[in-house]
């Protein structure tokens, strides 16, 4: 069992920059350019790692060790979920730990941003929080509307076997895609770094070593929000669900690469009102589930 | 209009001695006393706008230090030079500044570098000289060689702006390096949360005083091809600025091929730059799909200006009395059908581009400067022209071949970002429109006048509508075939400053796009030419050690 909860975690961690290039190749093509290779975003990642960092002259301890923390938060919450193989660590009340993972990826990465004393990157936290704190509300109500349908706090038991043909699991479903694409800091969304405007915001300070290891979460933290969306829509018992798994982490991701090049970026109170909008929608859904339907 | 002319001045005799030095130039030697009255008239009372100041240091001629300041008066389709000289014992004489808020910077670059102070100013300071150049060198005057050293102070730490009210708002610098920028500027941004507050700049860290090579140097046909280094993207018009003002000094006939051959290499660039800034815009405002299509269109656009000169940019056309190579017939054809093509492809995707919601709802009502603004601060080309001031160089002092073609100029009320936006599109399609006239309507013969006489000590502006707005050269010819002084002033000069006023109250996030759609062309203004990292930029701004004090 650990075992493959090991391979799952490997394969997955292996194969997100992998679906980052595919995407870059995509988006390239879309925008009648060659692109870069599809191992690019590895190339990338490897250069980074093997470079020496610069840091300001206040970089705190928290500076420093943020990134890391980022990345285990992330590789834990996906160590928590059935990702290629159908296993996972599991126990009771994993569904709240998994949601304090996610959330507490995009708080440690504010506070280790934060913590450079750079304007850009105060700038660029405060959004990320706002947009965060927005949607991983919209996160909890889509998961309520599974935990409330099967009664159980605990993630094996609220993935279902089939899909629930009810009103409220439709909803929650897709507000949870949205939010999965909102959280991917996928254009009009990708207000926290936004290049032109805050000169990449929480990323500012961070290079070398440090910065390959945000870029690498933030890549992971994709991942982490797609595998949610699709155990919840796949049956995890089914044979064919290892394949379903690959192909869809590939899918999603594409599709919303090809929205993203044709959008421009959202100013922030454009994108909250957005956000807003959506977790009425999801609080419908958890209504509707409470009186069953 | 000619009894306009003719009372124009009339009215101007009554404060010295007024000559017409050509058609669409009138020359007006005044008492310093009287300049902030007759800003006011040429200003405020006969709509015209302040143009550009030059001083010159005429004392190997006359011992004194001259002012020029030029005005342009759209109406009659003229310019008005006022000129009023000061003795090098005392250089003071009043500033216009407080009449006309334009010229802020023009008198403060008159005093870094010719060393006139302007009483009553109401900023004074230095604009364009490092902080570390010593007091009382005044580089432009004609005892500094241009070769000299100077011996250096010592370097502040920080950008001294003034901060007068704005203590205890968070200050965000933008630049001198920053990744919507794509030049070595410097704003401040004083940040309210997302609001921004109010904001300073500092710009003129590439200044490498060009003008100086010019007059000590050069003789005056190599000038024509410094000043179209003078820009990366619209050098063009610098060059033909400049050909045109010694012309204008010298009384040249241009041959009418000539006139064709330049206008149609203007609107060729400004076809051009404007689908760069339109595809810096959609960067800007994250949409990089839309800065690869319009960056695909304008490939045509660079193969067109290819085929007609030989070069991409930069084509080294301009002689003193006309152009130097001829454009080939024999892909005129070719040429027209490119342009087509670029119209239509233009024309799609820009209307695809403009139903989309982000890109309208980001700019509309943005970043806007009211009329009376753009009045006050004499705002040139688009940025004019969207906030509903009707001004246009190629209409108003029509010079090269403008008077034989057709066009529409577009002129927006909004003053808005997307309305600036919307007067580059409309304008793309009317240049296409004018290339296709103009080479169409060619005429054929002489291309260069070959014999040039150019007496000394004569007066020429010259004036083309750049892609940014009125590009303007003020040139006094010299002895030797040299420039006795050559002034260029690119309209992002006055375009900048309006950047601060359009700020004002707008939120952080639209802080980017606001400074872009002013297209502000940083190197014309300082007028840069070799891209290298001076001395004392590193010292004075540091990016890292404002990010740690702030």
């Amino acid at each position: 069992m650990l075992s493959e909860v090991l391979v799952n975690v490997a394969a997955v961690t292996a194969l997100a920059p992998l679906i980052d290039g595919v995407e870059r190749k995509v988006r390239a093509r879309l925008q009648c350019r060659r692109g870069p290779p599809v191992l690019q975003t590895w190339y990338d990642l490897a250069k980074l790692f093997r470079r020496g960092g610069v840091r300001t002259g206040e970089a705190s301890f928290t500076y420093a060790a943020a990134p890391y923390v980022v990345f285990a938060n992330l590789v834990l919450a996906l160590a928590l979920m059935p990702t290629v193989f159908n296993a996972s660590l599991s126990f009771a009340g994993d569904v709240v730990v998994l949601l304090y993972l996610i959330t507490a990826a995009s708080i440690f990465l504010v506070i280790g941003s934060i913590s450079s004393g750079n304007p850009y990157a105060v700038t660029g936290s405060n959004r990320e929080v706002s947009i965060a704190v927005a949607s991983k509300l919209a996160v909890g109500f889509a998961v309520a509307t599974f935990i409330i349908d099967k009664g159980s706090l605990t993630l094996r038991k609220v993935f279902p076997a089939v899909l629930p043909p009810t009103a409220s699991a439709f909803i929650a479903l897709a507000s949870l895609l949205v939010v999965t694409y909102i959280e991917s800091s996928r254009l009009p969304f990708d207000i926290p770094e936004a290049e032109p405007e805050i000169a990449g915001g929480v990323l500012i300070e961070y290079s070398g070593r440090e910065l390959g290891v945000v870029m690498y979460s933030l890549i992971l933290k994709r991942v982490v929000l797609t595998t949610l969306f699709i155990d919840l829509l796949i049956p995890r018992w089914a044979p064919y669900a290892p394949l379903a798994y690959i192909a869809l982490v590939f899918a999603i991701p594409l599709a919303f690469t090809c929205i993203e090049t044709f959008c421009g970026r959202f100013r922030i109170d454009q994108a909250l009102s957005l956000i807003r909008g959506l977790y009425v929608v999801a609080g419908v859904g958890v209504a509707l589930a409470l009186i069953g339907f | 209009m000619r009894s306009s002319v003719s009372k124009l001045i009339e009215e101007l005799g009554g404060y010295g001695e007024v000559r017409v030095l050509r058609k669409g130039l009138i020359h007006l030697k005044a008492c310093r006393e009287d300049l902030p009255k007759i800003a006011e008239l040429l200003h405020w009372g006969l709509g015209g706008y302040f143009s550009v100041s030059v001083g010159v240091d005429e004392r190997p001629v006359d011992g004194l230090l001259h002012v020029y300041h030029v005005f342009s008066i759209d109406e009659l389709g003229t310019y008005v030079v006022v000129e009023a000289s000061v003795s090098p014992a005392h250089p003071r004489m009043p500033s216009i500044t407080p009449v006309v808020d334009a010229a802020n910077w023009h008198e403060r670059e008159v005093t870094d570098f010719i060393g006139v102070e302007f009483v009553g100013h109401p900023e004074p300071g230095r604009l364009i000289l490092p902080y570390d150049w010593p007091e009382g060198v005044y580089p432009l005057r004609k005892d500094f060689p241009y070769d000299s050293k100077v011996s250096v102070g010592e370097v502040p730490d920080e950008v001294v702006v003034d901060e007068k009210g704005l203590e205890g708002y968070t200050k965000l610098p933008v630049g001198p390096y920053h990744p919507a920028l794509h030049e070595p500027e410097h704003f401040i941004l004083y940040v309210d949360g997302e609001r921004v507050v109010d904001a300073r700049y500092k710009g003129f860290f590439i200044y490498r005083g060009i003008e100086k090579v010019a007059e000590s140097r050069l003789t005056v046909n190599q000038v024509p091809f410094i000043a179209e280094r003078i820009c990366g993207i619209c050098g063009y018009t610098h060059s033909c600025c400049y050909c045109q003002a010694v012309e204008s000094a010298a009384g040249i006939e241009v041959p009418e091929r000539a006139l064709y051959i330049r206008s149609t290499l203007l609107e060729i660039e400004r076809i051009h730059s404007h689908m760069l800034w339109l595809g810096v815009a959609f960067h800007v405002l994250g949409f990089d799909t839309g800065f690869m299509i319009m960056m695909r269109v304008r490939e045509a656009v660079m193969s067109i200006a290819e085929m007609l000169t030989g070069n991409r940019k930069t084509y080294g056309m301009n002689l003193v009395g006309g152009v130097r190579r001829d454009i080939n017939e024999g892909r005129k054809e070719v040429v027209l059908r490119a342009l087509r093509r670029v119209r239509e492809e233009f024309r799609e995707s820009m209307e695809d581009i403009l139903r989309m919601r982000e890109i309208v709802s980001r700019t509309k009502g943005v970043g806007v400067l009211t009329y009376n603004d753009a009045r006050r601060l004499s705002v040139l080309g688009p940025v004019a022209r969207a906030s509903g001031i009707d001004t246009d160089v190629r209409k108003r002092h029509p010079y090269a071949a403008y008077k034989h073609v057709d066009f529409r100029i577009p002129v927006y009320r909004d003053g808005d970002v997307l309305s600036r936006l919307l007067v580059r599109y409309e304008e793309v399609l009317e240049s296409i429109g004018i290339v296709e006239q103009l080479l169409e309507s060619m005429p054929r013969g002489e291309i260069l006048c070959e014999e040039v006489e150019i007496p000394e000590y004569r007066k020429g502006v010259g004036a083309t509508e750049a892609p940014r707005g009125e590009d303007i050269h003020f040139v006094i010819t010299g002895r030797d075939n040299k420039v006795y002084r050559w002034k260029p002033r690119a309209p992002s000069y006055n375009n900048i400053p309006s950047t601060i006023v359009m700020l004002r109250g707008e939120r952080l996030a639209d802080a980017p796009v606001i400074i872009a759609s002013n297209d502000p062309c940083f190197s014309c203004t300082d007028h840069l030419v070799v891209i290298d990292v001076r001395r004392g930029v590193r010292k004075v701004v540091r990016g890292e050690e404002l990010a740690r004090r702030w």
